[in-house]
């Protein structure tokens, strides 16, 4: 057999989508100066942050060859919440007039309690009820999406204490906050993936649900718990979000799950389960934001943006899905 | 007329880092049933790939009545006539059997200037060629609705309409019943007389011995030889198969059995279809064997007993002690172990490595602080029963998919002892496994008896429950038929007898 | 409310509805149960009841969601109720039915 040949379409297939944004982002770099400046690049860093630990908490329900479409929504209620109890005394359509802007740690454990505990209905939806993760992230996102418009009344939140912009704005060692955080999250999710009999549960119950059950793992808890924890980090993500917009509504996050999903795709989580790594998902974050931010700054047109991005999804799950099916 | 109707010579196949096929030849004569041997692994299936174009050859030639052809790919190789029945079918459950026999090539007819599916001659033709292979059920039945034998015979429907000149057979009897493998070898008789070649690809020994005009073996990819087959007898083909004279099939039991470590009373499931009021003890050391036929509800019984099926009532003491079993990690708790009969299904995880199939149950005992892994002490016990159960891999980072069927069935009893039940429930141990790795899975079974774990074994396969066994239950419907206590009444009459009282 | 604000307030029901319509229709008329629990899983045992009954729940579930859909013109928080309560009783309606055709 043709070995080289052979290789050269493994490695499309495996990379195919990566070579095409180091061409473009090589392409770039080349035509529009500015993309490869430090300010550009610390700039994709900051979108990234955010997406990250949307997709990490993701890759989690990808990885049982599941998936979360409230993931979106859980980021817009987790934005508005930690909006809510961080604004100044001072702003004049303050949500709760009389309150004092809470302590921005106890605002995000709140943020991220309050999302897990959605989380964890969504959980308990799939593993004790057995509704397919399809139909009970939908139907959840329907119901956070209802529940954050009574929250807010569809009032767009803004005038935020100095303290929570500033996780956004502050910098340790030159680095922004939300990188650090992203950073941490990363390694924390590692850890969990890779060093705790849970992220082992995980892999196990992706690989093959029904050996999973008679090996005698607890399928139905640790899914919950999966669900759960997804959802405590898209309100952390929200709660990122906010801080770096300034402020936020019942819009935020719309269509951050079809990203996150995507770039998780790109890096190599299978989406027939059992498969996938952190770095995977960091890699198909970067991946995104990238050609993203390429896109921008080879002036191409907001829709055709988006057909590109379009095309890039479908390309990566098609591939991911030869990758895997085709083999056995 | 060439002398061979199909002969392949000096086939070669690589793949990276392992030679599957080394200058391994086949020589089919028409009219004949040609069996081909090996242990799993032995290059069986990768030759008939290649045969199919499903992969290229590295090196090799194929004769089809004399004259060279390429196949690069499965429609070339029906368009030559030659056709393969599945180990695994690939049907369409859901359509029609006429609509599955004729697939990818529906008869057309002109409808105007369209041409659309002439449904009522392709009925008929399903209808005439299910008849050639003495198969007279309804061409519009939903292939979902018919037995695996039937969806089979299907299959060699289809083969024949495609007035097929070779046909493969890649283990076609491993999910039949004994009917059912009759009337398959009835249809091949049948298609031996039209003058048809046909490669019979099994393990199992009785089948070969009954069907069989020629045999060829191969071993680790080689070509051994080929022989008539009254020329071999059953030792021969297995000495030949695994390269070395296996002494005993069953190797010699050493302890005898000690007293009732688990009771199960009444046990009935929640299904009026499945099993009722089941009870049998089980002796510490002991071998148990579950004989019956294929649907006596054994499995359902076990897996009951391990927490995955419901139950309406039904009691189980271990060690004297009642316990209650709703999920297999409280039969763990128990010292049950469960090795299932559906091990691609719900046994092995195909995309994780060996070290994780076999951890996945015992992770509870390496924590360190509650719910962090302890790797080495798990890298410790994987190293260790890859050396002690003889688990051919590289390392223990090897996906398990990559193991043949036999080390897939060493890791998931791996995966058990690192449990260290003492209770162990083996359903099945052997389906699809060769004769060199049973004979290792015998072995180990007669180990762990003797160091006091008692095991229950289910199987159809009547040599091994009877030459395995130091009790049998015989199961029939759902319902307890018969114990036998003494190895000198272990006959196959007197099991089937049992078996049969519905 | 404006015709254009509360579209936008009641896009996200809508399109369940109709991704809820698709699927139901894709188990209804072509038994497809691939399409919600994805391939190389377990099948149901009884394959086309348990499309047929999913696929009727899907519709009762896509009802509900146009359901809210409307009412969201009046009243969000009604909507929400009704959401809520419509999706418990699916999924215990769904473990019924997993019970019967699935298991």
């Amino acid at each position: 057999m043709d070995k080289k040949k052979l290789s050269f379409k493994d490695i499309m297939i495996n990379y195919g989508v990566i070579i095409i944004v180091v061409l473009l982002v090589i392409y770039t770099g080349i035509t529009s100066k500015n993309f490869l400046s430090v300010n550009n690049l610390t700039n994709i860093l900051m979108n990234m942050s955010s997406r990250l630990v949307i997709a990490l908490g993701i890759a989690g329900c990808i990885i049982t060859a599941g998936c979360d479409l409230s993931a979106g929504r859980m980021i817009g209620l987790g934005g508005c919440i930690a909006g809510t109890l961080l604004q100044k005394m001072d702003y004049s359509q303050k949500f709760f007039p009389n309150m004092k802007p809470m302590n921005i740690f106890l605002a995000l454990l709140i943020v991220m309690l309050v999302c897990a505990l959605f989380g964890a209905v969504t959980g308990f939806f799939i593993a004790y009820l057995n509704v397919p993760p399809f139909i009970s992230t939908m139907a959840m996102m329907e119901i956070v999406y209802g529940i954050n418009m009574i929250y807010t009344n569809a009032t767009p939140l803004g005038g935020y204490v100095s303290s929570y912009t500033g996780i956004a704005s502050g910098r340790f060692l030159g680095i922004s906050y939300l990188i650090w955080i992203a950073l941490l999250v990363a390694v924390i999710t590692w850890f969990i993936f890779n060093m705790t009999r849970h992220g082992k549960y995980m892999y196990a119950i992706g690989g093959n649900p029904q050996a999973a059950e008679v090996a005698g793992v607890p399928v139905k808890k640790t899914l919950i718990i999966i669900y759960a924890k997804a959802a405590a980090m898209y309100g952390l993500a929200g709660f990122m979000l906010g801080a770096k917009a300034g402020g936020a509504s019942v819009q935020l996050g719309y269509g951050y799950e079809m990203e996150a999903i995507a770039a998780c795709t790109i890096g190599g989580v299978s989406v027939s389960g059992g498969r996938g790594k952190v770095s995977s998902a960091i890699i198909g974050v970067a991946v995104f934001e990238i050609l993203k931010a390429a896109l921008q700054f080879l002036g191409v047109n907001s829709n055709a943006q988006w057909i590109a991005l379009g095309i890039i999804i479908f390309v990566a799950i098609s591939l991911d899905i030869r990758k895997y099916v085709a083999r056995k | 007329m060439a002398e061979f109707k199909l002969e392949m010579k000096g086939v070669c196949k690589s793949f990276p880092g392992v030679k599957a096929l080394d200058n391994v030849q086949l020589a089919l004569r028409p009219g004949t049933v040609h069996a081909l041997m090996g242990e799993n692994g032995a290059g069986k299936s990768t030759l008939m790939k290649c045969l199919f174009g499903i992969y290229k050859m590295d090196a090799g030639e194929i004769y089809l009545d004399g004259q060279k052809v390429t196949i690069s790919n499965p429609d070339e190789a029906m368009k030559y006539g030659i056709a393969m029945v599945h180990q695994e079918l690939q049907p369409i459950p859901a359509r029609s059997v006429a609509e599955n026999l004729y697939e990818g090539r529906f008869p057309l007819k002109s409808f105007g200037p369209i041409k659309v599916v002439d449904h009522k001659k392709m009925y008929e033709d399903t209808a005439y060629w299910l008849k050639e292979v003495k198969m007279d059920f309804d061409p519009k039945a939903m292939l979902g609705d018919l037995s695996i034998g039937q969806m089979q015979s299907v299959e060699i429907a289809k083969a024949v309409s495609h007035q097929a000149k070779v046909v493969i057979f890649d283990e076609p009897t491993s999910s039949l019943s004994d009917n059912e493998v009759e009337a398959l070898f009835r249809i091949m008789n049948d298609l031996r007389d039209k003058g048809v070649a046909m490669v019979y690809i099994s393990h199992k020994m009785d089948e070969i011995k009954r069907i069989a005009d020629d045999i060829t073996i191969m071993r680790d990819g080689t070509y051994v030889g080929t022989w008539s087959a009254d020329e071999l007898s059953t030792d021969d083909i297995i000495a030949k198969m695994v390269g070395r004279t296996l002494t005993n099939v069953y190797p010699e039991r050493k302890n005898k059995p000690g007293e009732v470590v688990m009771e199960v009373k009444h046990m009935t499931s929640i299904s009026d279809k499945s099993f009722q009021d089941v009870s049998f003890n089980l002796r510490k050391g002991e071998i148990l064997g579950f004989g019956g036929l294929v649907g006596a509800q054994r499995t359902e019984v076990l897996e009951g007993v391990f927490g995955i099926r419901a139950l309406k009532s039904g009691e189980v003491y271990v060690k004297g002690k009642k316990v209650t079993i709703k999920h297999p990690a409280d039969a763990m708790k128990a010292g049950i172990g469960l090795i299932t009969e559906d091990r691609r299904g719900n046994g092995i995880f195909g995309c994780l490595s060996i070290k994780d199939n076999v951890g996945v149950s015992t992770y509870n005992k390496y924590l360190k602080g509650g719910f962090v892994l302890d790797h080495k002490s798990i890298g410790n016990v994987v190293d260790e029963s890859i050396k002690k159960l003889r688990i051919k891999t590289p390392n223990m980072k090897e996906h398990i998919a990559n193991l043949s069927g036999g080390n897939q069935q060493k890791v998931i009893i791996a995966r058990w002892l690192a449990n260290d039940p003492d209770i162990l429930i083996m359903d099945e141990p052997t389906r699809g496994i060769d004769v060199g790795a049973k004979h290792e899975i015998y072995e180990i079974m007669n180990d762990l008896a003797a160091q006091g774990k008692s095991i229950i074994m289910v199987s159809s396969e009547m040599a091994e429950l009877l030459g395995m066994s130091d009790r049998v239950y015989v199961m029939c419907d759902g319902k307890m038929r018969g114990e036998i206590k003494d190895k000198e009444d272990m006959t196959q009459a007197k099991v089937m007898s049992y078996a049969t009282q519905f | 409310m404006t015709g254009e604000s509360y579209l936008s307030t009641a896009l996200i029901p809508l399109l369940m509805t109709v991704v809820l319509i698709y699927y139901s229709f894709r188990l209804l008329f072509l038994q497809d149960v691939d399409s919600i629990y994805g391939k190389n899983k377990k099948k149901p045992k009884d394959k086309e009841g348990f499309a047929k009954a999913a696929g009727k729940l899907m519709v009762f579930l896509a009802a509900a969601s146009l359901g809210m859909a409307v009412i969201m013109y009046w009243s969000v928080e009604i909507a929400l109720v009704e959401i809520c309560i419509a999706f418990v009783i699916f999924g215990i309606l769904w473990k019924k039915m997993n019970k019967k055709y699935g298991e």
